[in-house]
């Protein structure tokens, strides 16, 4: 579960608010879409959620724990992907995995068997032993999702997960995220891609200038006019 | 040309920035706290470098060779320049992370060079500073020049690091192009700069040998008297250096015009050379220099039991994660081994080309080998090449755009910075090593000298790793674009290198007033008051970094 409340965030001395008291829950079970135009204060909320930046003011709660007060706690909640998956480009992807199930302490035998599962479902297999220098954009995605999944956290936290996947590595991570809510797991994903966002999301979104403008089911945000597609919502909002 | 001025004006703009960012630590105020230390420790540098002008200008006129101040100023600058440009060129050119938006651009390889090459000569004016201006204002100030000394002395500063980059910079061009070819390629990048480094400083054990005694005043003074003149001997080997000098010495333009064109005419045919070379090798060197290509080789479930089936704990994944990560990158590597390989090198070299002081010195060590002061100066000895080791006070810095890994982790910061500081550790105890051969070169190590320097020394290191990264930790710089900003143009080398210099002070104040009161107590008391500072600076550090890593906003 995710709870923020009343959060904010300024850049440059305060003179430009990115985020400005927002507040929102993600229940455990849902996939919560959150969109937005560029700049409209998306990532700074992902970042603010995941502990790469605090907020100003508010406070948000990962499964309960605070992630200003008890930040480590609240990280071992957390599985991660951000928008630019910039990892180690010196180490190889198994080292890397590896690197990670030593910090979050997965055992060698639940390692071995999700790296290998992961590996397949993703086509990574022929890369593990490479150096992440020498992987692809969409492959380097694969890598960081595979290292945020490896420690099987209660909350999925992907900032424009679907950005360099080729279709077949979008539609197994769809896959995943439908699953991981089926097992009552708490999901939060940034896109833009409103097509992904209309056919998956339990809720969402829709933030502009830092503030939430829309949150809903579909048919709530749709409100009388049934039928009526998340683009076309999406550009009615943000265009006021 | 106007290709060229575009870049420039790129690459200039990004230095100035990269400039502010490091001098004002970043977004943070915490950095600026630092900036004071840095001006306490440069104001009696500089000093010591114009008394040290001042008595070479005094002992040279004695014998109607003033200029030689101005010869050992230049010739030093242009030597820096020359033994760190390798690694500086070799970053800077090929491991940009502006190189992907560079090449798909109409540029010819030339102007890429040039823009890049100009970028870099605008940061070895600060590194040259300290060693050449001093020179060139006590000259000004003695000699009885005329008003146009202070232009020529301009343009000859300006001028004097083109030569020795133009060579660094060719060198680099050929061994990235050779390398290129071959597996290993990092590997033999690292090699390929040592022996760069290596054949300069050859150059300058050869140009010392020429040179004769160079140590003391009166070495000097008789040298100055036999028939080689100082200035001849260093001409053979850095003959720019004569040119400046004849340049500035004559006074009047229309004296050393000669001089002058004949030295800005080697910068500017070296430019042209250099633009030639880059046309031909640059791209060569550069296609897959930082890619590698993809194995497809598909881990057998065998092998992939055996790579996963071993599980660490935080602390020992954290530095091994920091170990691959400097073994892996060139450019680190070569700004970690060069002052640990060079230190020894450079302090050897001088008792090596003075054999019969050296044997004088030997006959002497047999009585004091049992002596405190033994331990003690060894002790100092490896503070100070600690303090040119460059690992702890970049230790966050190298981190650079993958620093949301750490930040992220479910680790505190402190264990993250605890495995920075074994790390640095690790290749500090290097110097220990060196130290004690040193010791046994010299014919002073015994068993209890040895146990007091090694105690003292370990403790001691602790004391300066944590100093250098209570520095990086103050003001990380994580916003480079090639990774030799992390290291050569990061600040923070300075201010570790400061800080630890501090630690010497107290530990000398220290030893002088146990041996002064209580000399028995010297040794235990050394490594007592160590202790106390790797305890003081880690708790320090480690309470730091858990705030710090919560603050850093990228």
């Amino acid at each position: 579960m995710i709870e923020i409340n009343a959060v904010s965030k300024s850049y440059s001395g305060g003179k430009k608010k990115a985020v400005d008291n927002l507040s929102l829950t993600v229940k455990p079970g849902e996939i919560f879409g959150f969109l937005g135009p560029n700049g409209a204060g998306k990532t700074t909320t992902i970042k603010m959620l995941v502990g790469l930046l605090r907020p100003d003011s508010g406070s948000i709660r990962i499964n309960g724990y605070d992630i200003s007060a008890r930040p480590l706690e609240a990280k071992r909640q957390i599985a991660f992907v951000p928008d630019t998956p910039e990892v180690y480009d010196r180490l190889t992807g198994l080292e890397y995995l590896n690197f990670i199930g030593d910090i979050y302490g997965v055992p060698a035998d639940e390692r071995r068997e999700r790296i290998e599962r992961f590996a397949n479902t993703f086509e990574l297999t022929g890369a593990l032993s490479d150096r992440i220098g020498a992987y692809s954009h969409g492959m380097q995605q694969k890598l960081v999702l595979m290292g945020a999944l490896l420690h099987n956290p209660p909350v999925w936290v992907l900032d424009e997960p679907m950005v360099g996947l080729d279709p077949r590595s979008a539609f197994v991570l769809k896959e995943l995220m439908a699953e991981h809510t089926r097992a009552g797991k708490t999901l939060f994903f940034s896109t833009h891609v409103l097509e992904v966002a209309e056919k998956l999301c339990d809720r969402v979104a829709i933030i502009q200038k830092g503030q939430i403008i829309a949150c809903g089911t579909l048919d709530e945000l749709r409100g009388s006019q049934s039928g009526e597609s998340l683009e076309n919502i999406f550009l009615e909002l943000t265009e006021k | 040309m106007n290709n060229l001025k575009a870049l420039l004006r790129v690459q200039l703009l990004m230095t100035w920035r990269g400039f502010r960012y490091n001098m004002g630590g970043g977004r943070s105020k915490w950095g600026l706290l630092l900036l004071p230390l840095l001006l306490l420790a440069f104001g009696p540098l500089i000093g010591a470098m114009f008394l040290l002008y001042t008595g070479l200008y005094m002992a040279g006129t004695t014998l109607g060779q003033g200029q030689v101040a101005l010869v050992f100023a230049l010739t030093g600058g242009q030597l820096a320049c020359l033994m760190f440009g390798v690694f500086y060129v070799i970053s800077v050119f090929y491991f940009g992370r502006d190189l992907k938006l560079l090449l798909p651009l109409p540029l010819r390889p030339g102007e890429i060079v040039l823009s890049k090459f100009i970028g870099i000569l605008a940061g070895e004016y600060l590194t040259m500073a300290p060693v050449v201006l001093p020179a060139l204002v006590v000259y000004g100030i003695f000699a009885k020049v005329s008003w146009t000394y202070i232009p020529f002395a301009l343009i000859i500063y300006l001028l004097l690091p083109v030569l020795p980059l133009v060579i660094a910079s060719l060198f680099s061009l050929v061994l990235m192009r050779v390398t290129n070819l071959k597996a290993n390629r990092d590997v033999w990048r690292v090699v390929g700069g040592l022996v760069g480094v290596g054949m300069a400083l050859l150059f300058q054990t050869v140009g010392r040998y020429q040179g004769g005694r160079t140590a003391s005043s009166q070495a000097m003074l008789a040298f100055l008297q036999s028939k080689q003149s100082l200035v001849d001997s260093i001409s053979r080997w850095f003959p720019t250096s004569i040119w400046a000098t004849n340049a500035l010495r004559e006074g009047a333009p229309a004296l050393g015009a000669g001089s002058f064109l004949l030295f800005a005419g080697v910068a500017v045919a070296a430019l042209v050379l250099l633009t030639y070379v880059s046309e031909k090798l640059f791209f060569g060197g550069l296609v897959g220099g930082e890619e590698t290509r993809a194995s497809g080789r598909v881990l057998s479930r065998a092998e992939l039991a055996r790579e996963t089936g071993q599980t660490r704990t935080p602390l020992w994944a954290l530095l091994q994660r920091e170990i691959r990560l400097l073994n892996r990158t060139p450019s680190f590597l070569m700004a970690a081994v060069l002052p640990v390989v060079m230190m020894p090198v450079v302090m050897a070299l001088p008792l090596l080309q003075q054999k019969n002081e050296l044997a004088k010195l030997l006959a002497k060590a047999e009585g004091v080998a049992n002596s405190p002061l033994v331990p003690l100066i060894a002790i100092g000895a490896l503070l100070f090449m600690n303090s040119v080791s460059n690992l702890p006070a970049t230790a966050i810095s190298r981190e650079g755009r993958h620093f949301w890994i750490s930040r992220s982790l479910p680790v505190p910061p402190r264990l993250q910075v605890q495995a920075k500081a074994l790390h640095s550790l690790m290749f500090v105890t290097l110097n220990l090593v060196v130290v004690l051969a040193g010791l046994a070169f010299l014919h002073l190590l015994t068993v209890k000298t040895a146990l007091w320097v090694v105690l003292g020394g370990l403790v001691a290191s602790v004391a300066t790793a944590y100093a250098g990264l209570v520095v990086d930790l103050l003001r990380p710089n994580l916003k480079w674009t090639d990774p030799q900003q992390a290291m050569k143009g990061n600040l923070n080398v300075l201010l570790g290198m400061v800080s630890i210099l501090l630690l010497g002070g107290i530990f000398a104040l220290a030893s002088i007033l146990l041996l002064m009161f209580a000399k028995p107590l010297v040794l235990p008391g050394v490594v007592v008051l160590f202790a106390a500072e790797a305890v003081g600076l880690s708790r320090f550090a480690e309470a730091l970094a858990d705030r710090r890593y919560l603050e850093y906003e990228d």
